[in-house]
């Protein structure tokens, strides 16, 4: 793949997920920032905005292996990770068996995340930060690339276990999935409520194609003011006191860069504009400041606060 | 060898450097001339045009630097908008992505031209500005036009500083007199000036003058008396012209009016 050929990759991509997805365009485009800075991201939303199944449609745009781990309060670290089984050979001599977890895929979607234990997220947040599974004295490393896009909804909140501050971090974004408008819903119930076409996706992005962007988004070239701009953003979450109460960490400051990189690449250009940083500000900050009280008796969530620290 | 980008962001910066000389030259010019003719106006050397000047012309050196950067070129070329800056802050890296945004660039520079950092406008005013302001130049010194005689202005105002510094005013002499002015006054007659070490300077325009000198005729001498009449002395008058100090001098003038009335 050459990089002239990249733009046409992703309108591709957003083509095909379009043929299942009706907008979200952005949640959309986020993913696949996501894909491309080989980060995981946490979607958040109400239920029945398609989480899950664009997390599904985008795995099956690529040529990778898929699992999905279905988060219930009962589910054992074990159970991510894998655990050892015992064979039996033809001799009839018995052996310990490594049985892979299902996070040992390429692209995990790990459902409703904040209905884990926080036993069970703490082993599934570390295999997406050391990207390798430690069971008794073995390590297992994952297979690259190595995704965990997981999903939890911001209701329904009894029985759940919110991920910490400091295990959210290691998602590189928080995407926000919102309400179709009323055109889109339309198209909603159009496409699915009456008859059921079996939609084929084909595969656009194969293993290689994939490593090599995330490559190229790495290159991606960035003017020295505006990471100074991009590294000043994250700083003033640090500064604004009256509506922050803990601002984001250096390695947000890192995500931004990238994930600015990662969208010029998917728009075509050979460089990081302004608007790049200014539109994955959101994402990335999100869940990584914690509001204070006069943030919350203004009645402004973590968006509109970043809406300030932008002007 | 030095790379194609390399050479073409120092060109561009070299063009940059020269139009914002020839525009600091003819700002300063214009300055220089307006204040030519501001103190030409004002009769003050020519010389001092230059104070405010070279003040103008380092404040617009300053403040034009920020014409000489790459966001400058941006501005004026949006073609170019973040590429030139990422290009220029890039050159050390030899990615292919790097080297294809340098291939636009390149591309995007060659179709820049110097035109686009002139404002012909403002150019075609200066230029007509500074026409005007030579002429009036030209004209106010053939015809030796002054609005102020700042010369004279200033040592006026010097002069009426110094005097109203010397007056020293006795207020109780003061309310004395103007209790009785007519009675009370101890030196004679008003309309004789008092020069004192003085020197005054007459200078009579001959041509003005209603004193005709062919009319004069030779000086008249008289013989006045030597003597003066004995009930007439001068020993009161004398008294007045001794320097008595001021806080007598109402004492003074108290004890001879007094006399004035036993007569």
């Amino acid at each position: 793949m050459k990089i002239e050929e990249t733009k046409r990759a992703f309108d591709r991509i957003m083509h095909e997920l379009g043929k299942v997805i009706v907008g979200q365009d952005e949640v959309l485009k986020q993913m696949t920032v996501s894909l491309l800075t080989n980060s995981h991201s946490i979607l958040e939303g109400y239920p029945g905005l398609a989480k899950t199944l664009a997390v599904k449609t985008m795995s099956d745009l690529m040529d990778l292996k898929f699992s999905r781990i279905q988060n219930t309060p009962d589910l054992m670290p074990s159970d991510i990770t894998g655990t050892y089984i015992i064979e039996e050979t033809s001799s009839g001599k018995r052996n310990f068996k490594f049985q892979p977890g299902p996070i040992f895929a390429n692209i995990v979607l790990a459902d409703e995340i904040n209905r884990a234990t926080p036993k069970t997220q703490s082993a599934l947040l570390e295999a997406m930060q050391e990207r390798q599974v430690t069971l008794g004295t073995s390590t297992y490393k994952l297979e690259e690339p190595f995704f965990v896009l997981a999903t939890q909804n911001p209701i329904e909140q009894e029985g759940t276990y919110p991920l910490p501050e400091a295990q959210s971090d290691r998602f590189l974004l928080k995407i926000k999935t919102d309400y179709p408008e009323f055109k889109e819903e339309v198209e909603i119930v159009n496409r699915y409520a009456e008859e059921v076409k079996k939609i084929n996706l084909k595969p656009i992005l194969k293993k290689d194609n994939l490593v090599y962007l995330q490559n190229i988004t790495r290159q991606v070239p960035i003017a020295n003011d505006l990471k100074k701009y991009a590294v000043q953003i994250v700083g003033n979450t640090r500064k604004k006191k009256d509506l922050i109460e803990y601002g984001a960490s250096p390695r947000a400051s890192i995500g931004l860069v990238l994930a600015a990189k990662a969208r010029a690449l998917m728009e075509g250009r050979k460089y990081v504009s302004k608007t790049d940083i200014n539109v994955m500000a959101y994402p990335i900050l999100r869940h990584r400041i914690i509001l204070s009280f006069e943030a919350e008796r203004q009645n402004m969530d973590e968006d509109a606060v970043i809406k300030t620290i932008l002007k | 060898m030095a790379k194609p980008i390399s050479q073409a962001l120092s060109e561009l910066k070299r063009a940059l450097i020269e139009i914002h000389a020839l525009t600091w030259i003819l700002d300063t010019l214009v300055v220089f001339l307006v204040s030519e003719l501001i103190f030409f106006l004002t009769t003050l050397p020519w010389y001092y045009a230059f104070i405010p000047t070279g003040i103008y012309s380092i404040v617009h050196a300053y403040h034009g630097r920020k014409n000489i950067t790459y966001q400058y070129v941006e501005e004026k070329v949006p073609r170019l908008k973040e590429q030139l800056m990422t290009a220029a802050d890039n050159l050390d890296k030899d990615y292919e992505i790097v080297e294809k945004l340098n291939k636009d660039v390149l591309e995007g520079m060659k179709h820049t031209m110097t035109s686009y950092f002139f404002s012909f406008g403002k150019l075609t005013r200066e230029l007509l500005f500074l026409f005007v302001i030579a002429f009036l130049i030209i004209g106010a010194s053939a015809y030796d036009v002054r609005f102020l005689d700042t010369h004279k202005a200033i040592q006026e105002i010097k002069e009426f500083s110094k005097s109203t510094g010397e007056y020293d005013v006795d207020e109780a002499m003061l309310e004395f007199e103007e209790g009785n002015p007519e009675e009370d006054n101890i030196y004679g007659e008003k309309s004789i000036a008092e020069l004192g070490n003085e020197q005054l300077q007459l200078e009579l325009n001959p041509v003005k003058s209603d004193a005709d000198i062919s009319k004069t005729e030779e000086p008249e001498y008289r013989k006045f008396r030597s003597t003066v009449p004995r009930e007439i002395t001068a020993s009161t008058d004398a008294s007045y012209e001794e320097s008595i100090p001021k806080g007598y001098q109402k004492i003074v003038k108290s004890y001879f009016r007094e006399i004035t009335k036993e007569n």
